[in-house]
């Protein structure tokens, strides 16, 4: 029986009077490798911050390799034996790997000076003991996601850390990459290194940790063996949904989808699309119906959308849309066709931030505002009236700036730009992330409603599941650039935790 | 009564509009010189010849907002003026027609090599207008080789420089042509729109389907328009061309959109700001000569000035953003 490096008991936090953590335990073995799972806002990254030692606690105690440490957090008190990597690395792009690693404590020679050679030789060390073989004389920003990913592991060993913690390790990677993250974990492992793995990538989390902790709405839920429960398992414990053994699903392929794509009827038709991060994906799209494509962050979901709205070029493949083919579609000949993307970051992709929300809104419909050549400042002012209202956009007038909305009434007034244009087709990536409850539940309306209408149809893209499970009349999942699986909400019902299983 | 004072300093804040601060800058100017040199200073006839004086920076002002709009900066617009004063002067040699289409093809021409660079090579537009900067100076050089050009056309004396229209000079009609064209052009048009948008944020402008690349190179086209007319402004009221002309004007004019509420970093854009700004910059050169001050006192406190204006309104705007 291994010694246990951490204990947690008892943790509770509040932020500004809503309970975040509701008194959580948590511990590691050493050389152990614990998944920590469960939904946005369910704890994890707070209690790994109050692990880390920037956050504090409002209660509870906290043993690390035996010694008891207190709660209290702060940037000073990150405690040297336990590293993060989070999904934002913080390496400094310009300095190389090996400046990086050494980055505050800068080997120095007799007459002051940095001593590079040394810096190099320890950091090649490192490097190579962990399987891997990149140059750390190069500066860090040519690096790809997998190799910096190594070099923030290789800073936390050169920092004698015990305890590393990995935030979303392979949203970003490849499959072989995550091939070679773990073969680097299993090392770590027997050099008793612990390892706890945050992901919503349950496959990946079972075939890596020992075992999985599951936390819901900040309380423990249950700590299983990693070789003892299924995806589904785990899956139902994070949503709190009851475990439906009966129909179980196999993994499709998407045969379903191309048979679909033969329909007459599909206003939009997306075939053998091949693009960065998208590996050969098609589907159809009918009237009247929201199609959910259910993914993780760096499955391919948003460059896909793109590549349908005409931002980026796929290497191959076709777009259809009411039947005819186009190439090299732009946003503006998107429009024109009915078609319309509500971007996944608002903030810079979706808003220009210091203009007003009638400014904003307008841009998409610049020739309806026009009277005899010119724009007509009261046409603009209604139109924007009437968009707000239509999605109860809450701002003290259309002529306030949208970077002073809130989150969600700011997504309201990127959504509202698909109604002004009257798009048939809209596209929505993660509409509702940063959002309010409650517009979320008027997005969710809004784009129910939209559909209902004529032939208009959406496609809705989230990591949010319970989103895509509640609104969407069909779901394709989508993994590592493909889509594996469908669902249809007549057939069987979507839910949460099915989802979970299969992303 | 810190309550009453931060309730008056929160009242002004409100009712300050947003760029109404150069209008003030050039109240307390006005006041200034006209309280230190009296008549000398508030004559009708030092008025109109700072109305003459600033035409040439009030029209470049115009383009250069649209180009500050759309987040990019144009260096090249003084060297334009040369070459623009001495082609459009060699083809007065031919006839008036010749003169001024040649002068406008200038503009149009170093327009679109600009913006063809900036928009379908990439090149950040300050590394491409100082480039061309310098080839257009090397051009003015070099078309009549060092030699000025005399312009003999009345016709085009009077319509493009020393006209005089009862009181007004010719010149500042010109002014407010251009002003008024670029003001609808800006806040009227879906042009306009677009360019706002694309200074804004570019990339979400894209994803409204608009065609950022072409924007920016229509801006980078007015720029360079207005400075050739600025050219044959000048050229027509120094009855010739010479290649130094407009030396050093980029900044000035630069100094003008920026004073008049148009922000460096795109997005925002203000064109009677801008003429205002150029008419603030030709009240301080005008009352700092009158008053005596030797060159290097003029450069000197122009300079100061300059400073204090700008930061006075850039705090401002931040103000009210706030």
């Amino acid at each position: 029986m291994g010694t246990r490096v951490v204990n947690m008991v008892g943790i509770s936090k509040q932020f500004g009077g809503v309970g975040v953590l509701h008194s959580v335990n948590l511990c590691l073995e050493a050389g152990e490798v614990l998944g920590l799972v469960g939904k946005n806002g369910a704890g994890k990254s707070t209690l790994m911050k109050i692990l880390y030692g920037v956050e504090s606690a409002d209660s509870g105690t906290i043993e690390i390799n035996g010694r008891q440490v207190g709660v209290a957090g702060s940037a000073k008190a990150m405690r040297s034996d336990v590293a993060m990597i989070f999904q934002e690395f913080s390496l400094a792009p310009t300095l190389t790997v090996a400046e990086n690693v050494f980055l505050r404590r800068l080997p120095t020679r007799r007459t002051g000076l940095v001593d590079v050679r040394q810096c190099q030789e320890r950091t090649s060390e490192i490097v190579r003991s962990l399987g891997s073989h990149i140059d750390v004389n190069v500066p860090v920003a040519t690096l790809s996601v997998a190799e910096k990913q190594l070099a923030e592991i290789a800073k936390a060993l050169s920092q004698k850390a015990s305890i590393i913690i990995m935030d979303e390790p392979t949203a970003a990677l490849t499959s072989d990459q995550v091939e070679f993250l773990f073969s680097v974990i299993r090392t770590l492992k027997s050099r008793g290194v612990s390892v706890i793995y945050i992901s919503h990538d349950l496959k990946r989390v079972l075939e890596i940790c020992d075992r999985v902790s599951v936390l819901r709405n900040g309380r423990n839920v249950s700590v299983v063996d990693a070789r003892a429960v299924s995806v589904d398992d785990l899956a139902c414990d994070i949503t709190g949904e009851e475990p439906i053994r009966a129909t179980r699903r196999e993994i499709g392929h998407p045969t379903s989808a191309a048979q679909v794509s033969r329909a007459s009827d599909s206003i939009l038709e997306v075939d053998g699309i091949i693009a960065p991060r998208v590996h050969g994906v098609s589907f159809a799209l009918h009237p009247n119906e929201i199609l959910g494509i259910a993914g993780l962050s760096g499955s391919g979901r948003t460059e896909l959308l793109e590549v349908v709205f005409g931002v980026s070029q796929p290497r191959e493949g076709r777009i259809l849309v009411n039947g005819i083919p186009f190439r090299g579609l732009t946003p503006a000949k998107a429009i024109e066709l009915g078609l319309y993307l509500i971007p996944d970051e608002r903030q810079t992709k979706g808003l220009v931030l210091s203009h007003s929300v009638q400014d904003n809104m307008i841009l998409p419909v610049l020739q309806k505002v026009m009277t005899r050549f010119l724009i007509d400042r009261r046409k603009c002012t209604e139109l924007a009236r009437r968009l707000s209202q239509q999605l109860n956009v809450v701002a003290a007038s259309v002529r306030h700036r949208v970077a002073n909305l809130s989150g969600g009434n700011q997504q309201k007034v990127v959504l509202s730009k698909a109604f002004a244009t009257g798009s048939q087709i809209m596209l929505l990536d993660d509409p509702t992330v940063g959002v309010d409850v409650e517009s979320k539940r008027e997005i969710a309306q809004l784009v129910r409603q939209h559909v209902s209408s004529g032939k208009n149809a959406a496609i809705v893209v989230s990591s949010e599941l319970e989103l895509i499970a509640e609104l969407c009349d069909r779901v394709l999942v989508m993994r590592e650039g493909a889509i594996v699986d469908e669902m249809r909400a007549v057939d069987e019902p979507v839910t949460e935790a099915r989802l979970l299983a299969l992303v | 009564m810190s309550e009453l004072a931060s309730a008056v300093s929160e009242k002004k804040r409100k009712a300050l509009p947003e760029g109404s601060i150069i209008y003030i800058i050039l109240a307390i100017l006005t006041v200034f010189f006209g309280a230190v040199m009296g008549t000398r200073f508030l004559s009708m006839l030092n008025i109109m010849n700072i109305l003459r004086q600033t035409a040439m920076i009030s029209v470049m002002s115009v383009g250069m907002t649209f180009v500050l709009s759309t987040g990019e900066i144009d260096l090249s617009v003084g060297s334009t003026i040369a070459l623009a004063a001495l082609v459009s002067a060699l083809g007065l040699n031919v006839n008036t027609a010749v003169g001024v289409a040649a002068g406008i093809t200038v503009g149009l021409v170093v327009g679109l090599f600009n913006g063809a660079i900036v928009a379908w090579v990439g090149i950040p537009s300050f590394l491409v207008t100082l480039g061309s900067a310098s080839i257009l100076a090397g051009l003015a050089r070099w078309v009549t080789d060092l030699k000025s050009v005399a312009i003999v056309d009345d016709w085009f004396i009077f319509v493009f420089g020393s006209g005089d229209v009862g009181p007004v000079p010719v010149l500042f009609l010109w002014t407010l042509a251009v002003m008024a064209a670029g003001y609808v052009l800006l806040n009227k048009t879906t042009f306009g729109k677009q360019v706002l948008a694309t200074g804004g944020n570019a990339k979400a402008a894209y994803y409204t389907g608009i065609n950022t690349r072409t924007i920016k190179l229509r801006a980078l086209l007015l720029s360079s328009t207005t400075a050739a007319l600025a050219g044959m402004l000048y050229a027509g009221r120094l009855h010739g061309a010479r290649y130094t002309m407009g030396e050093g004007y980029d900044l000035s004019v630069i100094a003008a959109t920026v004073l008049g509420g148009t922000s460096l970093f795109g997005g925002k854009g203000a064109i009677i700001g801008s003429v205002v700004g150029s008419i603030v910059i030709g009240v301080i050169n005008n009352g700092l000569i009158l008053m005596g001050l030797s060159v290097a006192q003029q450069m000197f406190f122009k300079g100061v000035l300059l400073l204090v204006a700008i930061s006075i309104n850039v705090k401002l705007q931040s103000r009210q953003e706030g």
